[in-house]
């Protein structure tokens, strides 16, 4: 994925800063708890095909 | 979104889908000359991802895609997946006119671009031969056009979101019939159409810029306190007995 994407792109639903969590390649924003999936190295930034993150979830550890 | 994406890139590569291509592409490329700064996004695929991006002389510029379309990031133009005042440009080919909710649109543009960021729009006129063939059209003329918006109810909206529309040019003053095309005929009737009814072409281009004002606070002016003639300072300056002797009688000014 393009890394400088990261500078711009934001949670669809609350607007918020994501973190890429590189072990499974997704766009996670904690404010929501949800994980947005990056497929062939491109972000797909829709709530629909987000996977929605337990409280426990490794990609919400800092 | 566009209903019909494999049809609008069919029409877009058919002879009269490249000619208007090309002439967006020249226009295009003039509004963006002068347009600087470090993220240009465009909102909606149109043609290749080649066709407007190389045009942009910002450092880094993105293709934003909806669902089933190739860009650089997936996003509905409603509800876009990007940081408030990030953008320096944004282009919208004909987004507005594939989308139900263009306003919507609109709004998320103006949440994204930074203050004084350049907006470029690429639409058809409503009443035009162009439109004529849309209106005709089953599913629409080019393929999936949902409506037309006409550049009147663009600025009233862009003027409400805070925007100040730079320039509008008319274009595109062939009737959509591939013949006329792509030849001396089409090169003939937009120079014509340009010298004789400049304000009747049937595509438009607008370019707008995001204004922001901010707020001046402005203190009360408050009076200011005198002070007392003596207390901070000697209640006279003036040496010499003649001149005391004349400032007896007078009370002490304040």
């Amino acid at each position: 994925m393009d890394t400088k994407l990261l500078d711009i792109l934001a949670c669809p639903i609350c607007k918020g800063p994501l973190q890429f969590h590189r072990p499974t390649q997704e766009l996670v924003c904690r404010a929501d708890r949800l994980a947005y999936p990056v497929r062939d190295e491109i972000p797909v930034m829709l709530e629909e095909e987000a996977r929605k993150l337990a409280v426990d979830d490794p990609a919400l550890a800092k | 979104m566009h209903p019909f994406p494999d049809a609008l890139d069919e029409w877009l590569a058919s002879p009269l889908g490249r000619a208007l291509l090309a002439r967006e592409q020249a226009h295009v490329r003039e509004a963006l000359d002068r347009v600087f700064g470090q993220q240009l996004l465009q909102i909606g695929h149109w043609g290749p991802r080649e066709a407007f991006l190389p045009h942009a002389r910002t450092q880094r510029r993105a293709l934003v895609a909806e669902p089933g379309a190739v860009g650089d990031f997936v996003s509905h133009a409603t509800s876009l997946a990007v940081l408030p005042n990030s953008i320096d440009a944004v282009l919208l080919p004909h987004t507005l006119e594939f989308e139900p909710e263009p306003h919507e649109v609109l709004r998320e543009v103006e949440r994204v671009l930074v203050g004084d960021g350049h907006l470029v729009v690429l639409g058809f006129e409503p009443w035009s031969g162009w439109s004529l063939r849309h209106y005709l059209s089953d599913r629409g003329f080019p393929p999936g056009l949902h409506h037309l918006l006409s550049r009147g109810r663009l600025r009233d909206w862009l003027r409400l979101l805070g925007f100040e529309v730079l320039e509008v040019r008319r274009f595109l003053h062939t009737l959509p019939i591939a013949r006329l095309h792509g030849g001396r005929v089409e090169h003939y009737f937009e120079r014509a159409g340009r010298a004789l009814a400049g304000q009747f072409g049937s595509a438009y281009l607008l370019k707008a810029r995001k204004r922001v004002y901010t707020l001046t606070p402005i203190r009360p002016v408050r009076r200011r306190t005198r002070v007392l003639v003596g207390a901070l300072e000697p209640t006279s300056r003036v040496r010499g007995p003649l001149v005391l002797r004349e400032d007896r009688g007078r009370s002490p000014s304040v």
